[in-house]
């Protein structure tokens, strides 16, 4: 310590305290005005801390388990009895819901449903509590090394928690559902009504913004709605539940102040929007230029679709030619040979040679589906499409239209 | 450095013990503190203690409260500060605010802790209950006001509660803390 007068020790201690408070204003205004910050260090602090976390948490866990083991023995045979009948009315619904899975299967099948892309997800251990006393998170052990992103779904083991709000390293921060902050757009599945969950801090989120026509049911289950393309529709969130008349609150399914392991799902959400394709930018100018050349272009069969035709030895140079006029069509080509197959049979049973429909993408698959029995029918489409291929090749029929029957 | 020959100072000899008791002065003037925050810190752990986010300004306010008033050279503002900026960043309320009623606290205790000192257990602990709540209420405000939306005030009702409630094992707790840490010798 630098050794000083008593008077100057005494006069720099009655400065500490102005100092500070006037500091910590400053760090009142440099929170509020600069987010970003505050939130980079938040994360970097609980970086830190959630190992230490994860090193409390785990005898508590331990105790809290052993606890309930210790509960569970007392009355074991009524639990028995219990979970018979639960088994026994379980079995009942396996029986519904193996008969309901098929059942849609073949429904799908026959719609051609766009199967919706399966998410990829991580696992992680709750650590902390990242919430206080005004609003509700939850620190979890996994960060964007693991794949977690801003935005992502977090779910319990019965139902939706969260999203993902900030991420440090390896720590990410969700916003529970309950939070003030939050707003999820959900479908009352019974009454097909639609509604803003809102959080208030209670346990029970309240329901807004419903149809004063349609009120929501009691007991009907609340599922995530895809409107605003944040979440993926159909997340199992909770039931309606009457706290007072005409107020509509959601009981979740999961949870929310015991939650110990969530799943956080990449559902990445926001891609409706057209597909990303591959060939299509560097195809497009080329395409006006065979046009005007007529033939030999070298980059002739590079779009996907002309690649797929040349490895499935159905398709000869011409028909790869002709298959960079319809530049949109080149990047499904994939999928369309997945599908084809199917494709082929139910455009057949449908009766839907004629592909004369305003539908393209029916004609495209019918096209594909009929083969180069029906060249005549593809080329209409093809000049339809503004495209100059030369008249006759019937074979760039299925060569283009092939491209496309994933989406029919 | 040239060693004066005639110096009757030796500081081999003497810097030992010295670092030592320095060492020792500086644990205990950071022991008040450092409790604190790892109890922030604890507290924060998914332990599945009930209520424990509502119980930490709480247990916090007492805390600061407690050695303000009894040894404010180990609950000092710098003190004060780094624990109030910790419970914001662990917290996730807005930064600054934890701080800054806390150093209001700090700064009223340190101001009336001659006059404190004085009372009797249960006139301190009426002292604290007002003005933990008080505490309580700025907070919410602070919050309230920052956040642009007014914030439920049940959590605020509570947390004064357990204030309150906390403070009695906690003043019993500093004190033998207080009496074992300072003087470790027994009396005799």
């Amino acid at each position: 310590m630098i050794p000083v007068s008593i008077q100057i020790r005494q006069a720099l201690e009655r400065v500490w305290l102005p100092v500070m408070l006037l500091l910590s204003m400053a760090m009142i205004l440099l929170g509020w005005a600069n987010q970003r910050l505050t939130n980079a260090a938040r994360m970097a602090v609980a970086d830190v801390l959630s190992p230490v976390w994860a090193v409390i948490a785990e005898p508590g866990e331990q105790l809290s388990a052993a606890l309930s083991e210790l509960r569970g023995i007392g009355h074991l045979a009524q639990e028995n009895a219990r979970l018979r009948t639960e088994n026994e009315t379980l079995r009942g619904w396996y029986d519904v819901a193996v008969s309901l899975t098929e059942e849609n299967q073949t429904l799908k099948t026959n719609l051609h449903w766009m199967p919706d892309p399966v998410p990829s997800f991580v696992t992680g251990r709750v650590v902390g509590d990242a919430g206080g006393l005004y609003s509700h998170a939850v620190l979890i052990g996994a960060g964007p090394q693991s794949g977690v992103r801003v935005g992502n779904v977090a779910l319990a083991a019965d139902g939706f928690v969260g999203r993902v709000t900030e991420t440090g390293g390896h720590s990410a921060r969700i916003l529970l559902i309950d939070d003030v902050a939050s707003r999820i757009p959900v479908t009352l599945e019974t009454s097909h009504g639609t509604a803003i969950m809102a959080g208030d801090n209670s346990t029970m989120p309240r329901l807004m913004y419903y149809a004063q026509d349609n009120h929501p049911i009691e007991g009907e289950r609340v599922v995530t709605s895809g409107q605003a393309e944040l979440l993926p529709a159909g997340l199992p969130v909770g039931t309606v539940h009457y706290i007072r008349a005409s107020t509509p609150v959601v009981a979740p399914y999961a949870r929310l102040d015991h939650l110990t392991i969530l799943r956080v799902f990449d559902f990445d959400s926001g891609t409706i929007d057209s597909p990303d394709a591959p060939g299509r930018v560097p195809v497009a100018p080329l395409r006006q230029r065979g046009a005007a050349t007529g033939q030999d272009n070298p980059m002739d069969g590079m779009t996907l679709g002309g690649v797929v035709d040349g490895l499935s030895g159905r398709a000869a140079a011409g028909a790869a030619r002709s298959s960079a006029a319809g530049p949109v069509d080149g990047p499904d080509g994939e999928n369309g040979v997945t599908t084809e197959g199917p494709a082929a049979a139910d455009g057949q049973a449908n009766g839907w040679e004629s592909g004369t429909g305003t539908e393209p993408e029916t004609g495209s698959a019918t096209g594909a589906a009929t083969g180069s029995g029906d060249g005549d029918d593809g080329r209409q489409r093809q000049n339809g499409a503004g495209a100059s291929v030369p008249a006759g090749d019937g074979s760039a029929a299925p060569a283009v239209n092939q491209a496309r029957p994933g989406r029919g | 450095m040239s060693v004066d020959p005639y110096s009757h100072w030796h500081p081999d000899q003497s810097s030992g013990p010295a670092l030592a008791q320095r060492l020792d002065r500086l644990a205990r003037r950071l022991l008040p503190g450092g409790v604190t925050a790892l109890m922030i810190v604890i507290l924060a752990a998914p332990s599945g203690i009930p209520g424990a986010t509502a119980l930490l300004p709480g247990l916090v306010m007492s805390s600061v409260f407690f050695w303000s008033v009894w040894r404010p050279a180990s609950m000092s503002a710098p003190v004060v500060f780094l624990i109030g900026l910790l419970m914001d960043l662990i917290g996730f309320a807005p930064l600054g605010v934890d701080a800054f009623v806390l150093l209001l606290l700090h700064g009223i205790a340190v101001h009336t802790r001659f006059g404190l000192m004085g009372l009797s257990f249960l006139a301190i602990w009426v002292v604290f209950s007002v003005l933990a709540a008080a505490a309580c209420w700025l907070l919410w405000l602070l919050i309230s006001v920052l956040s642009l939306n007014a914030m439920p005030t049940a959590p605020a009702v509570f947390e004064t509660l357990l204030a309150v409630g906390i403070y009695p094992p906690m003043a019993a707790a500093g004190s033998w803390l207080h009496r074992r840490v300072w003087n470790p010798e027994p009396q005799a």
